[in-house]
């Protein structure tokens, strides 16, 4: 079984189907083409994109339908084509959705505007900008998890 | 900041290196090509902000944020 060394997680084992491939790589890390994603119990529903090739390299992720339940995807024709979809996917169905998060001020935020998105027939992913522009770079998780619990 | 009227098929000068043709507009979208220097940046305003969201995410401190989230939900 394939492994990587990481940084948070120590060395992991993962099967090389569920090995995500970024054709493009993501924008400001061009270069970092594959990814696998690691999931923790204790963590749920966190969800980590971690590099294989990158020890160091790991985004925290949750699911767009966790931040946003009402999220519709809207893929541009670039991106469908990257991915190898004929028609807009169904997230949870042939797509997953997931949304990188960051800590501004303390506070965690969501990337709704560039959802990391995977084929899951394929595993072929990419990070796609909605093509609406609906969503904001920076969605602030404090009010849907309060909401939530 | 200059604001100027252009028409499909027109073009904008800026400098003597940097011209920007309106090729097509759409309902909701425009068409323009950039003709400017190799060694100038040119990017959609929004892939600025995800490249940046993209080093954010990539240094967050997982144990802060997993105090934030849990600490919310629980």
């Amino acid at each position: 079984m394939p492994f990587c060394e990481t940084a948070h997680f120590g060395r992991i084992e993962y099967d090389a189907v569920s090995r995500l491939s970024f054709s493009e790589g993501l924008p400001a890390f061009e270069s970092e083409r594959r990814f696998v994603l690691v999931q923790r119990p204790e963590q749920h529903p966190m969800v980590f994109l971690q590099s294989v090739v990158t020890p160091g390299l790991c985004f925290p992720a949750l699911p767009v339908h966790v931040v946003e339940p009402s999220y519709t995807p809207f893929l541009s024709d670039h991106d469908l084509k990257l991915l190898g979809f004929t028609g807009q996917p169904v997230n949870g169905a042939d797509a997953l959705f997931l949304a990188l998060i960051a800590l501004h001020e303390d506070d965690p935020t969501a990337n709704l505007l560039a959802p990391i998105v995977v084929n899951l027939s394929t595993r072929a992913a990419a990070q796609c900008v909605d093509s609406e522009m609906r969503y904001s770079h920076r969605c602030s998780l404090l009010p849907r998890l309060e909401a939530a619990s | 900041m200059m604001v100027m009227r252009r028409r499909e098929g027109e073009k904008i000068l800026i400098g003597n290196d940097i011209t920007i043709h309106i090729e097509r507009i759409g309902r909701n979208k425009v068409k323009i090509a950039i003709d400017a220097p190799r060694e100038l940046s040119i990017i959609a305003e929004e892939m600025k902000r995800v490249r940046e969201e993209n080093l954010a995410a990539a240094t967050v401190d997982v144990a802060l944020l997993h105090s934030k989230i849990f600490s919310q939900s629980s």
